[in-house]
């Protein structure tokens, strides 16, 4: 038994706007022996809530789930709600969601690069990332001529997007491309390595038998990206890699974000490279989502966000409403793994680990 | 061997299992679910991660269901996945409120929390699990999500 051991509380973490959490650790010394996390903080019913709202109505409630990539948290509910009504989606229209998906997740990894560096002591990119994410926003509201609230709508989007895209977001691109080269430069120095190489590690068997998927087990050497396993959208016509690294470190979940940024730069630049007609024709969606039904089946649409898969299980009975409502998502997971992740690392080193994971409460509490 | 679709999975898990155990097995939207009695859940859930062909080492999801009007009215639903075949697979079993399931969190070590979930937001119960503290909702009196409590 552990002689002087005590319990300490951790909180509220993580602290920049990923929401709240509670950390009770049991520590001797400065070495962590247990950490229990209570989550809840945030819970708003957001499932309940959608049982009785409408498909449009339920749209709104869809945006809440992870509220720093509003496009990635109504994919799937957006998704799931086409396949069980039937609707088409022309094929330019997939390309501009694939097209705002994937600048989201440059945006979150960005946000998460900037929280690994502040607690690693970092404290200058924060402010320099920060700007480039407003930067990357007014980019994502000038391109859609609209507001970012449910812009994705199932069967099309809001509204038709800015006729000089493409060279608005080449020269954004460039900008990013340049940007997260220097942020390598600024962060990756030695003094962030000896804080961040093998601490955290998270083994590939803990990423079975978790069932974490995302970029934590990508980290840990496991291949798993619902954008390879199971295509939706237009994902399967761009030839993009799924980058993998093996230690499953602070260290190698840090620059794995970076890889995938640049997959993300390669994948939009594939998409402009293909589709060079006209932005202006684009339409919006031309159903009356107000009337559609859903039929009495179930359906579950996985796909692949910043922090992992998020997925909406929809059941529908015949109304307009969904008679159940459901989303998977990873930071449930990433949660129970966290105390075999962090048993017998230093208490400094927890708010990296933290950050490095990329855990986000209200996608967590639902 | 691999297998060439969804279905010849599913026929390949019914083929080891006798046709009372097995309640319906289907594709819907490219995606294979299994409906098998409470009863052998475990053994089901044992032999679909040990198989060599299968290997369904992770629990993605878990859900549930509530259904009133029936006469097992909770629905829970199991997501795994396979990281051999690259695929999901959904079992299905039906409950009621006072017979316990058998938990699988000794198996799936992140079952623990959505067990914690399921009983907290509609009141089922699991066999063997240690824990029942409210997961998310810490003072409430009620099952939040069965449809019976609006």
């Amino acid at each position: 038994m552990i002689s002087d051991g005590y319990f300490m509380n951790i909180s509220p973490m993580p602290a920049t706007g990923m929401g709240i959490i509670r950390f009770v650790a049991q520590v001797d010394g400065e070495k962590i022996l247990e950490i229990n996390p209570f989550v809840g903080f945030s819970y708003r019913g957001i499932e309940k809530c959608m049982e009785q709202h409408n498909i449009l109505g339920g749209l709104i409630f869809s945006e809440k789930v992870f509220s720093d990539g509003i496009f990635q948290s109504q994919y799937p509910y957006v998704l799931a709600c086409e396949k069980m009504l039937g609707l088409r989606v022309p094929k330019p229209i997939q390309d501009i969601r694939v097209f705002l998906i994937e600048l989201t997740r440059i945006k979150v990894h960005l946000r998460i690069i900037a929280n690994i560096a502040t607690d690693t002591g970092i404290i200058v990119a924060s402010p320099l990332i920060s700007k480039m994410i407003s930067r990357i926003k007014g980019t994502i509201s000038k391109v859609i001529q609209s507001p970012t609230l449910s812009f994705f709508r199932p069967g099309g989007v809001a509204a038709s997007i800015h006729p000089d895209t493409k060279q608005i977001c080449l020269n954004l691109l460039s900008e990013i491309s340049i940007f997260t080269q220097e942020m390598k430069q600024l962060i990756d120095n030695s003094i962030f390595k000896s804080r961040t190489t093998d601490k955290g590690i998270l083994k590939d068997n803990d990423v079975f038998s978790f069932g974490i998927t995302g970029i934590n087990a990508r980290a840990s050497g496991v291949k798993i990206d619902v954008r390879k396993d199971n295509p939706y959208e237009s994902y399967d016509e761009y030839d993009f890699e799924i980058p993998t690294k093996k230690s499953g470190d602070c260290y190698s979940r840090f620059l794995l974000r970076f890889d995938e940024i640049y997959q993300s730069i390669y994948i939009i630049k594939r998409i402009f490279e293909k589709f060079s007609g006209n932005y202006n024709v684009v339409q919006s969606t031309k159903y009356d989502l107000d009337e559609l039904k859903l039929p009495s089946e179930s359906i579950y649409q996985p796909t692949e966000s910043s922090l992992g898969e998020l997925g909406c299980f929809l059941v529908g009975n015949s109304t307009e409403k969904p008679y159940r409502c459901h989303f998977r998502s990873n930071g449930i997971s990433v949660l129970q793994a966290i105390n075999s992740i962090c048993t017998g690392c230093d208490l400094t080193d927890f708010r990296s680990i933290v950050s490095s994971l990329g855990i986000v409460m209200t996608e967590v509490d639902r | 061997m691999s297998f060439k679709s969804e279905l010849d999975m599913l026929q390949y898990i019914c083929l080891n299992f006798s046709k009372q155990d097995i309640l319906k097995y289907a594709v819907e939207y490219k995606q294979p679910f299994l409906y098998v009695v409470r009863s052998v859940l475990p053994k089901v859930i044992s032999f679909i991660k040990e198989d060599s062909e299968l290997q369904f080492n992770m629990l993605l999801d878990m859900t549930a269901i509530h259904y009133p009007d029936r006469s097992e009215p909770f629905q829970i639903r199991y997501l795994f996945y396979s990281s051999k075949l690259k695929k999901r697979l959904t079992i299905y079993i039906f409950s009621t409120e006072d017979v316990p399931i058998q938990t699988i969190s000794n198996v799936y070590l992140n079952a623990d929390w959505y067990e914690r979930e399921l009983h907290e937001m509609f009141g089922i119960l699991f066999d063997y699990h240690s824990d029942f503290r409210a997961l998310f909702l810490s003072d409430c009196e009620t099952y939040p999500l069965r449809k019976d409590k609006l």
